[in-house]
């Protein structure tokens, strides 16, 4: 067994390393077993030290710094790493080697990455699995209603208590143009310019009015606190004034318990007051203020009794712009890992250690020069291709079809490679660089139909087109799957060829 | 088989004990028996533990009884039949051309059997190095073919793990030594309990094992030379390619590797074919089957060839005498002098060379050393 001394590595890693060293010497090289065994390591140890480190969930999360503090650990991990990586490798020493083996390779030098990557999350989660046990959405929600409620109770004669109207023309924007612009229903017909409706619906419908499309119409409707329907076009909103003073900042996503809004507020306490004891009701305040202020939070306490206006008078009273900042903290911190957060979150760790995993791959399999001037090509290539669109007026689809051409250079001197003779450095930069763009093709092609569609509907090419958010999400989504798939199908068959070829030539 | 045990008998009577370690560990291998190995190798351990006991003058009696027993033990074994020398390489009109370089190598053809050794020798700029590295599969030819027989539709890759090529400048090695031999075996097949025996082996085969869990810097370039070399072995490689290997290596350890490189090439556990460049002409001409002369790109000379239509006798002396006592002495016979400085060189087409010897003996001419380099490579390297 290797007499090598390492810190902190017990009996059973040595073992494994042992056991790797002379049976299944790809899979020692990547040396993924260690970077897994003090991963873990470091990572409870960092979990540990996030748990104990005084943390109030009410204030503004330090875990930016954490990340970056982690993220210089992380960097001198895969340094460490790559240092005990390239001293060993199958390829290079013409070893006993398979195809399958390059996308075992690979996995590997992703696994380890990924462990190294995974570090900057460790403090989050931690952040979030504090939060969770400290404060339930359930708990957050009552007493956020609570605290409103109270503070509607105890300032009632400070507050506002009429709604306020907008009295609205709805039009019909289905055409999609204002020259084309009718008003719904029978009572004013309006074909010719938005100037000349509006002149027209102004003199009809005062005082007050503006015109809304269907579309804002239906959008507002749907959140309004009230609306009267005078005729089919004219309507009137009405709207509660605000009594959260403590805003929600999206507990209603998750509580089971129903926010109060404004409406509700105003139905429940202000339309039908009744006066209450006030010292019961001051000290069920006090008590959640003191639950919820913080005291490193900003009060913004600007009243004073000459400047008097009444949100500041609620803010100096309750400390609201405080316990508002602390809940929003805490549902930030609670919620950091929730579904919409979570796909850019794997986003990011995905890509970096993609990235990283493939220069890694290509800087194993090709030579230090191919690999340092084939950044330079991108790199200069890139530069070369933003000044020609920037001369040219050149727009994303110039981008993306020089991304095809440069593609479909780069692969034609790949395949270039099994006709030379010796090894030939525009092979091995063309290799690199076709490795690198392989993964983003169906992403590039996906965006380059979604732009040619945006573009038909701008021109009225295609203006029946509807531009779907959501499906062109869903669609860049499967594309980066599929970039993925063929990825991993291409490293034991076209990758493993190329490098195999090329790497064994003669140099001259 | 009985042959062998027979030599390695008379080496510890000798006590040539260092070379009948070896011959030992060479013998247990080709057995093909794993745990007659393993005693061979543990029989060399104690024998290099005596070695470095400076209190100890010679090895104790109880090492030879022990050899002798063990020797019987081998004595029942039949060992491997070895195999008949086959074909690995045949280069046909290899030449090479340098862009932007006046120096060309000229067409060479050379077949590469199982079990032999080839020496290329030449003064340095003269070809060995490209003639070698176009064997190995790193210089693109301009003309002519090399085909490895005993690989079928081979790709460049397969070519390059079948010769290894190991360069003058040995390229650095990372980690401990140890764990590179063992990578050099499992990247090669050799992998579980095999892979500690074959790396054991080596190490004690090329008397490495106290330097075994050293690093690269902690090791001299000698050791290095010797630890590329169990590296390589390991790899189990079919034609060893060696670039001047004696280079760092002091006139003990020459003599060492050459042999042992000899012995290996001639292995029945693992035969192969070993071609080699260097500067030490008697040493490689001792256990080379083939030497080759390189001189400006081309083959001047090969041995078993070339050396048949050699006429005369070709002597090396050196002498305090001076030039006019030896052309004094050698008056009556016809022989052309050459001196280079150091040897004089002395040729005749109708003298030998003891006629030549003698003369100068009994002229009173006083030889500290003389040489018959008739069918030595060394003789084009004074004219």
């Amino acid at each position: 067994m290797s007499t090598q001394k390492r810190l902190f590595c017990p009996a059973f890693i040595n073992r494994i390393d042992d056991y790797l060293l002379k049976n299944a010497p790809e899979i020692w090289s990547a040396r993924t077993h260690l970077v897994l065994y003090y991963g873990l390591i470091f990572m409870s140890v960092l979990a540990f030290l996030s748990f104990i480190v005084p943390d109030d969930p009410r204030s503004n999360s330090g875990v930016a710094f954490w990340i970056v503090f982690v993220s210089l650990i992380s960097i001198i991990g895969l340094v460490l790493w790559l240092m005990f990586l390239l001293r060993f490798n199958v390829f290079k020493r013409y070893g006993l080697t398979s195809a399958s083996n390059r996308l075992r390779t690979w996995l590997l030098y992703f696994t380890s990455v990924g462990i190294l990557v995974f570090f900057c999350y460790v403090p989050p989660i931690v952040e979030t699995i504090r939060a969770n046990s400290a404060y339930s959405d359930n708990e957050l929600a009552v007493d956020l209603n609570k605290m409103n409620s109270l503070i509607c109770q105890l300032s009632y004669d400070s507050l506002p208590h009429d709604w306020s109207n907008d009295t609205v023309i709805v039009v019909n924007s289905t055409e999609g143009r204002y020259e084309n612009v009718e008003v719904i229903g029978d009572v004013e017909e309006v074909t010719t310019s938005a100037a000349v409706m509006i002149d027209s619906a102004v003199s009809n419908y005062k005082p007050a009015f503006r015109l809304m499309d269907t579309t804002e119409f239906t959008s507002k409707k749907l959140g309004c606190d009230s609306l009267l329907k005078l005729n089919d076009s004219v309507y009137v909103f009405s709207e509660c004034p605000s009594y959260e003073f403590i805003t929600d900042p999206g507990l209603s996503n998750y509580s089971d318990v129903k926010m109060l809004s404004s409406r509700d507020l105003y139905y429940q306490i202000i339309q039908h007051y009744t006066k209450k004891e006030v010292s019961p009701l001051v000290q069920e305040m006090e008590v959640l203020t003191k639950k919820y202020k913080y005291y490193s939070n900003e009060d913004y306490n600007y009243y004073t009794e000459t400047e008097y206006n009444n949100g500041n008078y609620i803010q100096a009273r309750f400390f609201t712009d405080n316990i508002t900042r602390s809940i929003e903290n805490i549902y930030e911190r609670k919620h950091s890992f929730a579904p919409n957060q979570l796909e850019w979150q794997i986003r990011v760790w995905f890509y970096i250690t993609f990235c990283i995993s493939l220069l890694v791959f290509n800087f194993r399999h090709s030579t230090k020069k191919a690999f340092f001037l084939s950044i330079l090509t991108s790199v200069l290539l890139s530069i070369l291709t933003g000044l020609i669109l920037a001369f040219s007026s050149g727009n994303e689809s110039s981008m993306f079809g020089s991304y095809l051409f440069y593609f479909a250079l780069f692969a034609f001197f790949s395949f270039g490679t099994f006709q030379n003779k010796t090894r030939n450095i525009v092979s091995g930069i063309s290799i690199n660089i076709f490795s690198w763009m392989l993964y983003f093709l169906p992403l590039l092609l996906t965006s380059m139909y979604y732009e040619g569609q945006q573009s038909a509907y701008n021109e009225l090419v295609n203006p029946d087109y509807s531009f779907d958010y959501e499906t062109m999400k869903l669609h860049l989504f499967y594309a980066e799957i599929i970039g993925l798939i063929i990825f991993i199908i291409a490293i034991p068959t076209l990758l493993h060829r190329f490098y195999r070829r090329w790497y064994a030539l003669p140099e001259e | 088989m009985q042959h062998r045990i027979e030599e390695i008998k008379s080496y510890i009577n000798h006590n040539d004990n260092s070379l009948a370690v070896r011959r030992m560990l060479d013998l247990c291998l080709d057995t093909g028996d794993e745990s007659l190995l393993i005693d061979a190798i543990q029989w060399s351990r104690e024998f290099h533990a005596f070695q470095k006991n400076v209190s100890m003058e010679t090895v104790p009696a109880d090492f030879q009884e022990k050899a002798f027993v063990f020797l019987n033990k081998l004595n029942g074994q039949h060992g491997n039949a070895r195999q008949a020398p086959q074909i690995l390489v045949r280069a046909n009109k290899v030449s090479k051309r340098y862009s932007g370089s006046n120096f060309s190598l000229h067409p060479i053809s050379i077949d590469i059997k199982t079990s032999d050794v080839v020496g290329v020798v030449g003064e340095n700029g003269n070809g060995k190095t490209t003639l070698l590295r176009c064997l190995a599969g790193q210089l693109a030819l301009d003309e002519g073919g090399i085909t490895f027989e005993k690989l079928s539709n081979p790709d460049q890759y397969d070519i390059k793990h079948h010769v290894a090529f190991i360069p003058q400048r040995i390229p650095r090695w990372y980690g401990l030594l140890r764990d590179n031999l063992h990578f050099s075996a499992s990247l090669s097949g050799i992998t579980g309990k095999q892979n500690e025996l074959m790396v054991d082996f080596m190490l004690e085969r090329l008397n490495l094992s106290d330097y075994a869990n050293l690093t690269w810097d902690k090791i001299s370039s000698g050791y290095r030379t010797r630890f590329e070399i169990a590296r390589v072995l390991l790899q189990k490689p079919s034609i060893l390619i060696l670039d001047e290997p004696l280079a760092n290596l002091d006139i003990n350890a020459q003599q060492t590797i050459l042999t042992d490189l000899r012995h290996m090439a001639k292995s029945v556990y693992h035969p192969m074919g070993i071609i080699l460049s260097s500067q030490q002409l008697h040493e490689v001409e001792k256990i080379a089957d083939t030497v080759l002369l390189i001189k400006k790109g081309q083959c001047l000379f090969r041995t078993g060839e070339t050396e048949q239509e050699i006429e005369g006798v070709v002597l090396e002396i050196e002498t305090l005498a001076s030039r006019e006592e030896i052309n004094a002495a050698l008056l009556s016979m016809q022989v052309e002098i050459h001196f280079n400085g150091g040897f004089y060189t002395l040729l005749s087409s109708n003298h030998s060379a003891e006629e030549l010897l003698k003369t100068l003996l009994n002229s009173s001419v006083k030889l500290s050393y003389f040489r018959d380099i008739t069918h030595s490579t060394k003789r084009y390297f004074n004219s």
